[in-house]
């Protein structure tokens, strides 16, 4: 009765996730607020569904209900409990379930989110609904867990004894946490797409999404690594296996779109490139789901071939694929181009990076389906194994890892790869350094493995220098630079930690070129020698295991006729499958491992086959792989992850639509709009970030007063040279709004939202800008070279049109008083295709809060001859 | 800076990328990749000795001998050929006799397969694919051989 019931709960899901895709499509488009709705319950209610399901068959699988065919080829009675836990998703409908089961806990983690704006969020879960429903349809048509046997058997077949691990506990859900992570950002994507609205908001709130299947995809590789390194008896850790490549391959594409998801919320550029990634980032863990699930591989994780479950995992993969990518080849050429950057900046470094990624992922897919298409287009048998990758996938590897740092310390829009380089010479030096001590040390070695180990340590100095740089304060003491570094946000920690954590995995992928093996047969009491250790086999000796059993070498490990550690090597024979394991005898020394693989045993346990690995700094390739989820996990919690996205005051109706109406006609700017904004009938976006948000873009919105805790020089220039648009009549007061944070952050942030306005400027003047305006800097805020504002020339201007003789006073002479200070917005700023939207409509032109950007103002003589609106000493002074 | 030249720039880099990767990848294509063989390919001498290789059979019954030293023959066979095999080191748990069974390395010009890596998969009822396949074409395949099994 249970499976049927999760059977029907699955049916019960598949309909209500129909239900998810179709309606609040259908009310975002007639502007049914009402409909749009119906999204989030009917996503929790789904995940629900799908949970009951997943408990359904977990009750057949612990309850040993053998009528269940699933149950009966997976489990046995003398199974144990974990076993029987974890033999849920060791079978291909099982895991499919699990796929299923973690793709609607996104789904109803989106739906209670409150990040997010509600159009967005409507169209993504419809997006995700309907991936839902296509592997929902599989599993019920194709793979049913739920199918009965009948007669059902006394007893179960038992599950693959390589599966009777604790690595499977662990590994298969991590790995799908990452690969049904990224449809979350693939969900959004199409959401972004369908809805026309692309930008930094949406970056904002696609990035903590991006971040955690980041973060549970490297966990999941790394585990699996790991499981295969010592469940296999290979003593290997990678094997360039297609299973491999394909969580490889939407891990490079994930971090790709890691980075360049982090430019686009920082400088809305790359919208059309991140927007692809995101797609192509779950198409490829599609279609590793695809190549797992199809047997259409030859490999370790093989399943036997099923024709109708490969074409039915063929045509979602057909459909979604090709549907995104339509839908974004229709939608993409609509998208506006972002902000203007040097190649040589933080956003150019990020460039590189992603090119890099991407051919990296570009050659692991060739080498994964290379075979596969030969073999259906000729019929010919080949295989890619190991050097084909090593010549394609290292190299690419090695510029990547070596602009890292370069990478952390070059500056946002424009940068200075000099002086960045002045401050890496002590990292690239001390890596330097490393590796030709260790050269010189292990002379006659691996020539590669000390420069690879440099390589590694570049990204770890280069991380250190990152956080040091930032932090370090020249002549202070040493506690304001702890202060700064503890102040530093903690994606900046993240990234460094991160970045790191890939140096210490490229060390130890480096070291174990120093490995050694040996393969050799030894008696009892016999030892060999393997690096700096002793091995001696003490003894071997028969023992039962619970559905097992086994034959145990007891081993002992000498350095210097000490014991350092004992481990037990075995061969496991299970009868119910006739099968036998090896279970490899693992001592850690240190960061190294010391690994013993048990082969043949002699009749009688006279004399057993060995093959006996030192693996020098094997850990480190796992422990760096840790460290890099660690880092993205740091950077989850940032501060900036909570607040809410930095809307621009060009969203000029937004706030409205935010915080009021969602879903309804956007409202033109105007005090209605306003007064909806601030007192409108709540909604879910008034509480949590996208309501913090929605008030600082309000604030912003509400004039040039958005920026009241600037430093002086910031709001003396801009605020006035703002102040002569046409009776500023609206509130100069900020509503109360905790979106920025205090002291230096605060100022940094708040500068952050000056350039625009700045940027402007340096165009009008067609002057290079010193460095951006940082306090402290040289520089400042004014153009370098430049003279305060209003230049000489609009005053000259100002004159010539004045007429000779008579009429109103000379315009006003001095610093940014009245209206001659507007000089710099006599030429437009923007160039090429950008669209000025009029203003008081909602428009997603950039702007600065303080500097009014409707069409260019083309000012006229009666503009500048127009006196002061405001009194000021200059006037006098001119006067 | 214009959008035009940073765009170029791009566009420039990207190519540069690109292009490296895929010569990369096309020069690895034509010195790594291993053709897969069966017996009877590999008896028949179309096979140059040196080449790498992988070769796919039935480990023959009654083959196995095991020599000093780690040393393992077998030979592998698909009914109409045999090819003798050498490999040091310790077999995979599932290599047995009469068992489907891959093997990768090169022919010596005596015609001995000297392998470097055995493999054989992770369950009895399976069979590597390349030797069902070649199985078939020799019209020696049994479905029995051959029963679905969902195991990962």
């Amino acid at each position: 009765m249970i499976p049927e019931a999760g059977h029907f709960a699955l049916a019960l899901a598949l309909a209500l996730s129909l239900v998810q895709l179709g309606v609040p499509l259908w009310g975002a488009r007639v502007g049914d607020r009402l409909l749009m709705e119906i999204a989030p319950p009917a996503a929790l209610a789904v995940f629900g569904l799908v949970a009951l399901s997943f408990a359904a068959l977990a009750a057949a699988h612990v309850g040993s209900d053998f009528s269940v065919l699933n149950v009966s080829e997976n489990s046995h009675t003398a199974k144990p409990l974990i076993y029987k836990l974890t033999g849920i998703w060791a079978s291909h409908e099982g895991s499919m379930l699990l796929w299923v089961l973690i793709l609607t806990l996104f789904g109803a983690l989106v739906a209670t989110s409150r990040g997010l704006p509600a159009r967005l969020k409507t169209h993504a879960l419809a997006i995700q609904a309907s991936i839902g429903v296509a592997f929902l349809l599989f599993i019920l048509f194709s793979s049913n867990p739920f199918e009965r046997l009948d007669p059902a058997p006394l007893q179960g077949r038992d599950l693959n004894p390589v599966l009777q691990d604790p690595g499977l506990a662990i590994h298969p859900p991590l790995l799908y946490l990452g690969y049904v992570g990224f449809s979350m950002t693939f969900a959004l994507a199409m959401a972004a797409l369908i809805d026309g609205r692309v930008d930094a908001v949406w970056a904002k709130a696609a990035r903590p999404w991006v971040l955690l299947a980041w973060c549970f995809l490297t966990l999941g590789i790394a585990m699996g690594s790991y499981w295969a390194y010592y469940e296999l008896g290979w003593g290997g850790f990678w094997f360039w296996d297609p299973v491999e490549n394909a969580s490889l391959m939407p891990w490079l594409a994930g971090t790709a779109l890691l980075h360049s998801v982090v430019v686009m919320e920082k400088r809305e550029a790359l919208k059309v490139w991140t927007i692809l990634l995101a797609i192509l980032t779950f198409s490829l863990s599609l279609l590793g789901t695809f190549l797992v699930r199809s047997g259409v591989l030859t490999s370790v994780h093989a399943f036997a071939v099923d024709p109708a479950r490969g074409v039915f995992i063929l045509a979602i993969l057909t459909v979604f694929i090709g549907g995104s990518l339509s839908i974004f080849a229709w939608r993409a050429p609509l998208l506006r181009q972002g902000g203007i950057f040097a190649p040589i900046s933080r956003e150019g470094a990020l460039i590189l990076n992603n090119l890099f990624l991407a051919s990296a992922c570009g050659t692991v897919l060739l080498g994964t389906l290379y075979p596969l298409a030969l073999e259906a287009l000729t019929g010919q048998k080949i295989s890619v194994g190991a050097p084909y990758f090593n010549l394609t996938f290292l190299p690419l590897l090695v510029p990547l890892c070596l602009m890292v740092p370069f990478g952390q310390t070059l500056a946002w829009k424009r940068g200075d790869l000099l002086a960045g380089g002045q401050r890496l010479l002590l990292p690239f030096g001390a890596a330097l350094a490393l590796s030709l001590g260790l050269a010189a040390a292990r002379s006659g070695g691996p020539v590669l493995a000390p420069a690879a180990i440099g390589l590694g340590a570049v990204l770890i100095f280069g991380s250190v220098a990152d956080i040091a740089g930032r932090s370090h304060a020249r002549a202070r003491a040493l506690s304001v630079t702890v202060r700064r570094a503890a102040g530093l946000p903690r994606s900046a920690w993240g990234s460094a930690l991160a970045h790191a954590g890939l140096g210490v995995t490229v060390i130890g992928i480096a070291a174990q070129a120093w490995s050694t093996e040996l393969v050799i047969s030894l008696r009892p009491g016999e030892s060999a020698r393997i690096g700096s250790y002793d091995v001696q086999l003490v003894d071997i000796r028969p023992r039962p295991g619970p559905n097992f059993r086994e034959d145990v070498a007891r081993l002992a490990i000498r350095e210097g006729g000490i014991v350092l550690a004992e481990v037990e090597a075995a061969k496991r024979f299970f009868a119910t499958r006739s099968t036998t394991t090896t279970e490899a005898g693992i001592a850690t020394l240190g960061l190294g491992q010391v690994y013993v693989s048990l082969g043949e045993i002699e009749a009688g346990g006279a004399a057993a086959g060995l093959r006996l690995y030192d693996k020098p700094l094997v850990l480190l390739i796992w422990l760096g792989a840790v460290a890099m989820a660690a880092g993205g996990a740091l950077s989850f919690t940032d501060r900036r992850m909570r607040i809410g996205a930095p809307a621009k005051a060009r969203t000029a109706a937004s706030p409205a639509a935010v915080a009021g109406n969602e879903g309804g006609p956007r409202a033109p700017f105007g005090p209605d709009a306003l007064a909806r904004g601030r007192a409108g009938p709540g909604g879910p976006a008034r509480r949590g970030p996208a309501g913090r948000a929605a008030r600082g873009a309000r604030a912003r919105a509400l004039g040039g007063a958005a920026l009241p805790r600037l430093p002086e020089p910031v709001d003396r220039r801009f605020g006035r040279a703002a102040g002569a648009r046409p009776a500023p009549s609206r509130p100069r007061t900020a509503p109360e709004g905790r979106c920025r944070p205090r002291g230096a952050r605060l100022r940094r942030r708040a500068l952050r939202r000056v350039r625009p306005a700045e940027a402007r400027a340096r165009l009008a003047h067609g002057r290079p800008m010193a460095r951006a305006g940082v306090p402290g800097h040289r520089g400042g805020l004014r153009p370098r070279g430049s003279r305060p504002l209003p230049t000489s020339r609009a005053l000259r201007a100002g004159r010539a049109a004045q007429p000779r003789g008579g009429g109103p006073p000379a315009a006003p002479r001095g610093r940014g008083c009245g209206g001659v200070s507007l000089t710099p917005l006599q030429r437009p700023y923007r160039h090429g295709r950008r669209q000025v939207a009029p203003s008081g409509t909602a428009s997603h032109t950039k702007s600065s809060p303080d500097v009014p950007n409707g069409p260019q103002r083309q000012m006229r003589a009666a503009d500048i001859q127009a006196p002061a609106q405001t009194p000021c000493r200059a006037t006098a002074s001119a006067a | 800076m214009t959008r035009r030249k940073r765009r170029l720039t791009v566009v420039a880099a990207a190519g540069a990328i690109l292009a490296g990767a895929l010569g990369l990848a096309l020069v690895a294509m034509r010195d790594t990749i291993v053709f897969f063989r069966s017996p009877t390919e590999v008896a028949s001498r179309i096979v140059p000795p040196g080449t790498r290789l992988r070769l796919g059979g039935l480990v023959d019954t009654g083959s196995v001998r095991r020599g000093a030293d780690q040393v393992v023959e077998f030979a592998v066979g698909d009914g109409a050929a045999t090819v003798p095999v050498r490999y040091r080191g310790l077999l995979p748990d599932l290599f047995r006799e009469g068992q489907g069974v891959v093997v990768e390395g090169r022919l010596d010009p005596a015609g001995l397969f000297l392998a470097d890596s055995v493999l054989a998969r992770h369950d009895e009822t399976y069979m590597p694919r390349e030797v069902a396949d070649a199985l078939k074409a020799q019209g020696r395949w049994q479905e029995t051989a051959g029963t679905r099994t969902s195991q990962r």
